[in-house]
């Protein structure tokens, strides 16, 4: 099975036909909306969250037509058993490989471009090779490292040494084949970098499946260096993580901020106010310090949080069914995306 | 040690001009408008950078591709000349006024033709002194060239407005017509001369006539195997690049990878530099590679598919054998390829049938953002779009329906001229007598004065394939422990750890 067929399969399972298919497909394909990014919140998979990024709408399509044909979907898109027993050994790559493109799909970016150049630019130094095209053309990358070799001065090279022996600390505690592909990537004064698709020649795998994992290994590096200060690594990291929000919920954030009412916002953006209400959701879910106690009375947050648990459904329909009637969609949204994060799920074990 | 020598060590490291390069040096130095024809390789940046560099004042250099302008970009940069910058439409907010903040520190500014334009560029220009203004790849100004962009046509009366510095045209191919042209576009009354001939006496050429699709790959893969490399193979579109690398990697005992616009910007800078480096033999290729590329050691251009004009050819296979050493190039021509450059051609014109509805789309466009309406809402390509938009601009008071018919008429004649030029290339190619390169000089208003040998097939001779060299090429498994020694400290060390 290709790999993007597996993911596919994975998301559809994950989501346990409590949403539409094509919510797996945003998922996979890292649609930044509001919706979306509270459903790779509770249903926990952000690491499915932008995993095939060139996936698009029509081939989606005719992938999920033909599992329905072959009986792999059942009615509903849950993945029957004999496509939940093939899909089993991609599961467990996809939960080891430390890929999170919900939380890290920017910063990673970033993290990778400084790190390549850093690397690249050292290695020509201590060789003594003065002239290089840098392999990034990122024009704020090209600034950081040339700051900090700045900063560095004459302790640039004790820098190296640490930044190689993090790194191979690091690659250690990875997978074989990630540590592999971050190694091929990264191109030196004597050794150029591989494009993607050479390692997959180099290691007979598939292109697609090979950049997940090496956006795994840049995102577990990440996760390392926040919990690492002091280090090289942690250094090569933006002071102050900045949320993930969409930029329209950013605006309206703005907005909350000034002390402005949903209606207000609505009103002042020239926006439904359903539109606003995701946004809310969104930022709900994202922001940590953002309370939505003078939205949904705390008690009222128990309550659909507990009906949650106990169905063990994220359905808003028969979440709203069981509730109260004066519980609103919109509140189980809220609630569900503060909490969404703290509750278990009984079919997948926990990272 | 001549003052230029001096300059020349200082910011380049070489010992010396070639003796071509010399008097367009001086004359740039002198301040005298200049044009120079040399082929492609031979060194005109040099010609224009190091004037540059020595005189007062700034140097606008107006290039027109982007790639062109960040290679040269990098090659400065990577000798630590830091008082060159780049101005384009593809920069952030922040970094275009970053430039525009140091223009009185720097002395290179290279420039798009649209970004030249602009009026409140002109206006930042004429704050500072501009001692010299230089027209890189200055075919592109001419209707007869072949990739005449309007926006060009702008340069001169910028010129003008800059109280007209000293101008320099620089080309690798430009047939009589096409140096009138510039020279009468660029406002230079009587510029020094400097034109060099076309021909590449160490590149060999080569057509072999092929019935089918089959064939033609069968001729590329036999080509490709007996030749070391390195090489470069032209396809005309992504999809058949990619198609053909593959053919290639699974029937050679080659590295081969694919270059094209498809690929992510990382993945293309890799494979410029593994080709440059030598981590691979044959590069398969759109004609957006190779621009600005310096590899002397190319041994052959193969072209799978043939180019529009005979202007295209010479500067494509004029990447060959810069180093001097024997090299080829090959056309494999099929008849039927012929509907490749037409539809190209095509698809850089504006669509008869569509200049009513884009007179109207364009109606509703703010200054300055006809082209972009253009591409995006009538789904044109850039060029047919710019051909629009400059015509707009040129007749601004013309009504509606006469307008539409100037440019059936205009539209009509660059498909007329394009017409020709494809004529030209296509009896290059179906020529069963005489000497090619007599032929190829012949288009670009010259006469074969030497015949090198080799010298074509119709000549009699054979593809000069260079010997192949046993050394083994290099095995990629080294563990990535290993490898990431080798990244950070070298082989060297890596091998004593
Ligand atoms: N005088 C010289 N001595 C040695 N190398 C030179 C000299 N002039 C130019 N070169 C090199 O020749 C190569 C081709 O120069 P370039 O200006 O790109 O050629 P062109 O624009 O004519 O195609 C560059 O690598 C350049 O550094
Ligand atoms: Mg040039
Ligand atoms: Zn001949």
């Amino acid at each position: 099975m290709l790999f993007q067929e597996a993911m596919i399969l994975i998301a559809l399972k994950r989501l346990r036909g409590e949403r539409t298919d094509a919510s797996a497909y945003h998922l996979l394909s890292g649609k930044r909306s509001s919706q979306t990014i509270t459903d790779a919140k509770w249903f926990q998979s952000k690491d499915l969250f932008g995993a095939l990024p060139a996936l698009d709408k029509p081939q989606f399509e005719s992938i999920t037509s033909s599992f329905y044909q072959r009986g792999w979907l059942e009615a509903g898109g849950v993945p029957g058993a004999e496509a939940s027993a093939a899909i089993e050994p991609r599961e467990k790559i996809v939960e080891e490989a430390g890929f999170d493109g919900w939380t890290y799909r920017d910063t990673g970016r970033q993290f990778w471009r400084r790190i390549a150049l850093l690397i690249q630019t050292l290695s020509h130094l201590y060789q003594q090779k003065k002239q290089f095209v840098p392999i990034i053309q990122d024009v704020a990358a090209q600034q950081w490292v040339k700051r900090k070799l700045g900063a560095w001065g004459p302790e640039k090279y004790t820098v190296m040494t640490r930044l190689y022996e993090e790194m191979t600390d690091c690659l250690h505690e990875l997978k074989e084949v990630q540590a592999f592909i971050f190694a091929y990537r990264l191109t030196g004064a004597e050794t150029l970098g591989k494009t993607t698709e050479q390692i997959a020649r180099l290691q007979g795998m598939e292109k697609a499946e090979i950049e997940y994992l090496f956006q795994g290994t840049v995102h577990a590096l990440i996760k390392k260096a926040e919990t690492h200060p002091g280090t090289v690594l942690h250094e090569c990291l933006d002071a102050g993580g900045n949320p993930q929000l969409t930029v329209t919920a950013e605006k309206t954030l703005d907005f909350i901020n000034k002390g402005l009412s949903l209606e207000g916002i609505a009103h002042a953006r020239r926006l439904k106010e359903s539109t606003i209400e995701d946004h809310f959701v969104e930022i709900a879910g994202e922001i940590e310090g953002f309370s939505i106690d003078d939205l949904v009375p705390p008690e009222q947050q128990e309550a659909i949080r507990r009906t949650a648990a106990s169905l063990d459904t994220f359905k808003l329909k028969a979440l709203k069914e069981q509730l109260d009637s004066d519980v609103t969609y919109f509140a189980i949204r809220l609630a569900l995306a503060k909490g969404g994060e703290k509750g278990e799920r009984k079919n997948r074990s926990a990272e | 040690m001549s003052g230029k020598t001096e300059a020349l060590n200082k910011y380049f490291g070489f010992p010396s001009l070639h003796e071509y390069q010399e008097p367009i040096v001086d004359a740039l130095l002198a301040d005298t408008d200049t044009l120079t024809v040399l082929p492609t390789g031979s060194g005109k940046s040099i010609c224009f950078q190091l004037p540059a560099l020595m005189k007062s004042g700034l140097t606008i250099i107006v290039s027109p591709l982007l790639s062109l302008m960040d290679n040269q970009l990098q090659e400065l940069r990577a000798r630590h000349i830091k008082t060159a910058a780049a101005y384009n439409s593809f920069m952030s907010p922040e970094e275009k006024s970053r430039v525009l903040s140091r223009l009185s520190s720097l002395k290179l500014l290279y420039i798009s033709p649209e970004a030249l334009s602009l009026p409140f560029i002109v206006e930042r220009l004429k704050t500072v002194k501009v001692s010299m203004m230089v027209v890189d790849e200055a075919h592109c100004i001419s209707q007869w060239g072949h990739e005449f962009r309007t926006d060009y046509l702008k340069i001169g009366p910028v010129r003008q407005a800059l109280g007209r510095p000293c101008m320099a045209a620089f080309t690798a191919t430009a047939t009589p017509e096409v140096q009138l042209d510039i020279k009468k576009q660029l406002q230079m009354e009587a510029p020094a001369e400097y034109i060099h001939s076309v021909d590449r006496a160490n590149i060999a050429l080569f057509v072999q006539r092929c019935t089918s699709e089959r064939e033609k790959k069968k001729e590329m893969i036999q080509l490709v195997q007996k030749a070391p490399g390195p090489g470069l193979v032209y396809v005309s579109s992504r999809k058949r690049c990619e198609e053909l690398k593959a053919l290639l990697q699974e029937e050679t005992s080659h590295r081969v990878e694919a270059y094209h616009g498809g690929l992510e910007n990382e993945a293309r800078l890799m494979i410029q530099q593994q080709f440059l480096h030598g981590d691979l033999d044959v590069v398969v290729c759109t004609n957006s590679f190779g621009m600005g590329l310096n590899k002397a050691d190319v041994e052959f251009v193969l072209h799978y598919h043939f180019p529009k004009d005979a202007e295209s050819y010479i500067q494509e296979i004029g990447r060959a054998g810069r180093d001097g050493r024997q090299a080829w190039a090959a056309v494999l021509y099929m008849e039927e390829d012929i509907i490749i450059p037409q539809m190209l051609m095509e698809a850089e014109l504006p669509p008869v049938n569509e200049l009513g509805s884009a007179l109207e789309t364009a109606s509703g466009s703010r200054r300055g953002e006809i082209t972009d309406d253009l591409i995006n809402s009538m789904g044109w390509t850039e060029t047919a779009a710019r051909f629009l938009a400059y015509y707009l601009e040129k007749y601004p008071e013309k009504p509606g329906a006469e307008l539409r018919e100037e440019l059936e008429k205009q539209v009509q004649q660059r498909w007329f001229e394009k017409q020709k030029k494809l004529k030209v290339m296509i009896q290059w190619l179906e020529n069963s007598e005489a000497c090619r390169r007599r032929l190829l000089l012949q288009v670009f208003g010259e006469a074969l004065r030497k015949r090198p040998e080799p010298c074509c097939d119709m000549c009699g001779h054979r593809l000069p394939f260079r010997e192949h060299q046993g050394a083994e090429k290099e095995k990629e498994t080294a563990p990535w422990e290993t490898r990431l020694q080798e990244l950070f400290f070298g082989r060297e060390r890596a091998k004593h750890e």
